[in-house]
């Protein structure tokens, strides 16, 4: 840093200055240099080598590999019913990580962002299954679970509501349900936390105005908060979806995909076909799928996002 | 603000050069030629320690030897393996799981071990099965421990239920599991949650049935010559399976495998269809008794599956195929043989060690095992059949499914396999 | 009146949080209970207090899983990583903030893109970078490792609310002789100190909780971290959730109570963005 630091003042003695709010292509990139390395070294090459491998037959050992063009993609699409039951599992796991958490997310930062007795507390409490490891958080569930000595069966048989206990885990119906609970449990928090940065940064003084006005809680949430937050929803909404497409730790620690493939995800299958198997070419097809479907996500949001700007300021 | 984070940097500066020194002095250690690695996934209780004893034996008579012995648990066991050995760092000596028999060869993560000195001291079986999938006259694993397999049951509980004697065929099986359900005991600790524990109640039906009448059923398999529908064998394990899914734990899809041994270490259920519990129920103090797995209609089946425990394998892309040689030589070797199966609870691959050393059961179960032949590798090599068998299994256990459609499934992914 | 009326909506809004903290809190509470109890009791009484006090899981928990060292391990990793990844990203993010043509945007978008990458099949071709490097077996390498994977988020969160600084400011301070480099050290990265806190919140938990880099990149044992220690002590203690569940405890306790009183800053650090 101080190589930098005394290279900059003889590049700004010497008379080079960075016009406007453009700097100089050296500072730039002598600012990104750091994580470009990093970024490159272990994240770009690895994850290059792998998109390649999606075109072979690669095992993932340094066995024969050939090119077989795009011969795993047509298998994926046609000829793996397992891959699209899970593709089913992970659609309907997506829906609730993205729309029944992030409503409920909202709803909870609207009723945290707010000076109040206990306030601490209550936002302590949503937080704190975050900071609890996936490892952690399966072995408590798991024991909750347990449809013979379980805190939730037993519960339920407490208070005279036996008849509705479940097998939560072995129930083929109920088993993936069961992993969404446990996966909104834990990933709540996130979302909330990243809500209330965003509600953050909207003035105080815009909602007093808007009280003062006489409008009410409600329409001041539609019409003021909303609107402010479009980013940050975007935002909460991408990670929503990148988080569901790529669950894996919960089903992987939790049922391994079953009772049979019942809580099978589109991750726990790429792992499958790639670990277990030992189908590395076809796993990394499988990932290369994912990433394209989630940059394409991400690049939606960002149009519309600049499309909301740009209709915003007319 | 500006103190925090000229705080924080300075302890990141400082963590980032404490770092490469702490390593250096663990890492020379490492580096050094005289290190051998080995990894093993651990079962628990007092295995590992087993292990380690062997490791201080060694390292002592070897003096500038470090055996860095690593586990992990079964479930990453394998990833972790595989991802060390195709990233080029793989352990010298490590666990061998045999459907990764194949594929390990292929990759060229194994060394041929027939020319071992110690290796003409392994009984012919376990030879045979050193060899296996293997070019002709090589053996590129070796299995280092071995158990018959059959049931521990908990001899209180089957008095409690009146049962008097050891069933010997499969019907009388039957009658002692409803005795037990009707004593209001499970009569299996097995459950389904796991899928890889259900195995232990199929494969006995599968060595009596189908490796009986044709013990090189899995190569033709391979070839292309039978399938799995088209085996009588196969059918008749799997309904025998469905017959007996009646006798697990409750609920047993979402049980799990650390549930149903807590029922049999407690007292709750009666049988544990694996005699790797024996340590543990000795600890719990429980009196238990040995009994084979009958899924016929008569005690003398001419085969009967029994399990190679371990299975080690040496990487030779390290250089160390020499040390690694001796570290299984010395583990097998007289003075350190015994005591080591004593404190893993299995059984030799060599000849002429006393078991009864080992536990009081021990030689009722050799005895029990005379006159049949072990058969251990009950499905072809290849990972793939493995993994859709066991979810099968669940959906059989769950009745979602029929056993035509299972060994259906089955042939379906040896078709995948033999492309 | 105007009190009448502002009490309900305080009364109703206590009442939801409590019933949802209830629901959240719930299985914590099973966690801790449960690692009070012997491992007969825990399954005999799933739900309710212990009948017998038990300090011994911890015990066993603590020796047996030597989690002295496994805890020390986990600070070291963590901390040090995060950091790095802090550094390193908030520079990335200020130069790709300050460089707003095609190949800033395209750098941001390339970094940013890091955070939809599953990384799993990526761990075997990263494991041969790290050997060729020759850095198996040493934290170093698996520092470098998280700092990869901590760059794309950390770049996205620092880059949205280092945006926020106005152009005029910049403008002046350029006019007015202010270096690069000094310019992100007094105005962007004291302002990007409500994305630090929850980076360091949200992803630094990742790499504390992470096990399967540590399992595949260090080779001793005696360097593991907690998280891999639960891992491994399940398997040692098959069968008894006391120990599992006081293992457990351990593990998350700490990080929870340093949140709980980290929380005060991370408010302030999200308000104090709101009031530029």
């Amino acid at each position: 840093m101080a190589a930098t630091t005394a290279a900059w003042r003889a590049g700004s003695a010497s008379g080079v200055r960075p016009r406007g709010i453009f700097t100089s292509a050296r500072t730039f990139w002598l600012a990104l240099a750091p994580a470009l390395l990093f970024y490159t070294a272990l994240t770009l090459y690895p994850m290059a080598q792998v998109i390649v491998s999606g075109f072979t037959d690669a095992n993932g050992f340094t066995g024969d590999r050939d090119f077989v063009g795009l011969d795993n993609f047509t298998h994926m699409f046609t000829d793996d019913p397992a891959l699209l039951d899970a593709l089913g599992h992970t659609a309907v796991y997506s829906f609730f990580k993205v729309a029944v958490q992030t409503v409920v997310a909202f709803l909870i930062a609207v009723l945290l962002n707010k000076k109040m007795r206990g306030g601490n507390i209550y936002r302590a409490i949503f937080f704190a299954p975050i900071v609890i490891s996936p490892v952690a958080v399966v072995f408590t569930w798991s024991f909750m679970f347990d449809p013979t000595n379980g805190s939730i069966n037993t519960l339920l048989s407490d208070v005279g509501l036996g008849s509705l206990a479940q097998d939560w885990l072995g129930d083929y119906d109920l088993a993936l349900y069961s992993v969404i609970l446990v996966d909104m449990w834990s990933g709540l928090g996130f979302s909330v936390v990243i809500f209330l940065a965003g509600m953050s940064t909207i003035p105080a003084e815009i909602t007093e105005a808007a009280r003062v006005d006489g409008a009410g809680p409600l329409r001041t949430m539609w019409s003021i908060t909303l609107p402010l937050l479009r980013n940050t929803t975007g935002l909460v909404l991408v990670l929503a979806i990148n988080g569901a497409l790529r669950a894996f730790d919960t089903v992987y620690l939790m049922t391994q995909g079953g009772p049979g493939d019942s809580t099978e995800l589109y991750m726990t299958r790429l792992f499958d076909e790639g670990f277990v198997r030992n189908n590395f070419g076809y796993a990394s097809s499988m990932a290369l799928v994912v990433i394209l479907v989630l940059i394409g996500i991400a690049w939606l949001q960002n149009r519309l996002n600049d499309e909301q700007r740009a209709g915003g300021r007319a | 603000m500006r103190r925090r984070l000229r705080l924080a940097g300075l302890l990141t500066l400082a963590g980032a050069l404490i770092l490469p020194t702490g390593c250096s002095v663990g890492g020379s250690a490492a580096d050094s030629a005289n290190t051998l690695s080995f990894m093993l996934w651990d079962d628990g209780g007092e295995s590992a320690q087993g292990y380690r004893d062997v490791i201080a034996a060694f390292e002592a008579e070897h003096p500038g030897v470090h055996v860095n012995f690593e586990t992990f648990n079964t479930n990453d066991y394998d990833t972790v393996l595989k991802s060390r050995l195709a990233g080029g760092a793989g352990p010298d000596v490590y666990g061998f799981d045999q459907k990764n028999l194949t594929d390990f060869i292929e990759a060229g993560y194994t060394t041929d071990l027939s020319g071992e000195p110690w290796f003409s001291t392994l009984t012919a079986d376990a030879q045979r099965e050193a060899g296996r999938n293997a070019p002709e006259g090589e053996a590129r694993y070796v299995p280092i421990s071995q158990s018959g397999n059959g049931i521990i049951y908990n001899t209180q509980l089957f008095a409690q239920a009146g049962i008097t004697e050891e069933p010997q065929t499969f019907d009388e099986l039957l009658a002692a599991a409803d005795r037990l359900k009707e004593a209001g005991i499970t009569p299996f600790a097995m459950s389904a949650q796991d899928n890889w524990w259900p195995q232990f109640i199929l494969y006995y039906a599968v060595a009596q049935h189908v490796f009986d009448e044709d013990p090189d059923f899995n190569d033709e398999l391979m070839a292309g010559q039978a399938s799995f529908a088209g085996n009588e064998g196969w059918h008749e394990s799997l309904e025998i399976y469905q017959d007996l899914v009646p006798y697990f734990m409750d609920n047993p899809l979402g049980t799990n495998q650390t549930v149903a041994q807590s029922a049999f270490l407690q007292g709750q259920a009666a049988m544990f269809p694996a005699p790797w519990i024996l340590p543990e129920a000795r600890s719990a103090g429980m009196d238990v008794g040995y009994m084979n797995f009958p899924t016929t209609g008569t005690p003398d089946t001419g085969a009967m599956w029994g399990s190679y425990l371990v299975s080690l394998g040496v990487n030779p892309n390290n250089g160390k195929q020499e040390l690694a040689g001796e570290f299984i030589g010395f583990l097998l070797s007289e003075s350190q043989y015994p005591d080591f199966l004593a404190k893993v609870k299995a059984f030799p691959v060599t000849e002429g060690v006393d078991v009864s050393a080992i536990d009081p059961l021990y030689p009722d179960m050799q005895e029990a095992w005379e006159g049949h032949t072990l058969v251990s590798l009950l499905l072809p090599s290849s990972p793939a059949i493995q993994d859709t068998l066991l979810t099968q299994l669940q959906d059989l256990t769950g009745d979602r499914t029929d056993v035509d459609a299972v060994l259906s499934a089955m042939d379906d992914t040896m078709d995948e396999i033999r492309d | 009146m105007r009190q009448r009326s502002r009490l309900l909506p305080t009364v109703l809004r206590h009442a939801v949080l409590l019933v949802l903290s209830a629901a959240m809190l719930y299985p914590l509470l099973i966690m801790l209970l449960t690692a009070f109890k012997s491992n007969t009791e825990a399954l005999q009484n799933p739900t309710g207090l212990p009948h017998h006090w038990t300090l011994g899981n911890f015990g066993t928990t603590w020796r047996e899983g030597d989690f002295g060292a496994l805890f020390v391990n986990s600070v070291l990793l963590t901390v040090v990583s995060m950091g790095i990844g802090t550094l390193v990203s908030a520079l990335a993010a200020y130069a790709v903030v300050r460089r707003t043509d095609r190949i800033g945007s395209g750098v941001y978008l390339l970094l940013a893109a890091g955070i939809f990458l599953p990384m799993q099949l990526a761990l075997i071709p990263q494991f041969r970078v790290v050997r060729d490097a020759g850095l198996m077996n040493s934290y170093l390498g698996v520092v470098l490792v998280y700092v990869a994977g901590a760059i794309p988020f950390g770049v996205f969160l620092m880059a949205a609310f280092m945006r926020q600084v106005p152009r005029e400011i910049v403008e002046a301070a350029t006019i007015d002789g202010v270096g690069y480099f000094q310019l992100f050290r007094t105005i962007f990265l004291p302002l990007a100190r409500p994305a630090i806190v929850t980076y360091w919140v949200l992803h630094g938990i990742t790499v504390w909780n992470d096990y399967l880099v540590p399992y595949l990149f260090l080779t001793d044992p005696t360097k593991r971290t907690l998280t891999t220690g639960v891992l491994y002590f399940k398997q040692q203690y098959l069968a008894d959730w006391g120990n599992i569940m006081a293992g457990v405890v351990i593990m998350s306790l700490p990080v929870l109570l340093l949140f709980v009183l980290a929380q005060r800053y991370f408010v302030r650090g999200l308000y104090a963005g709101a009031v530029k």
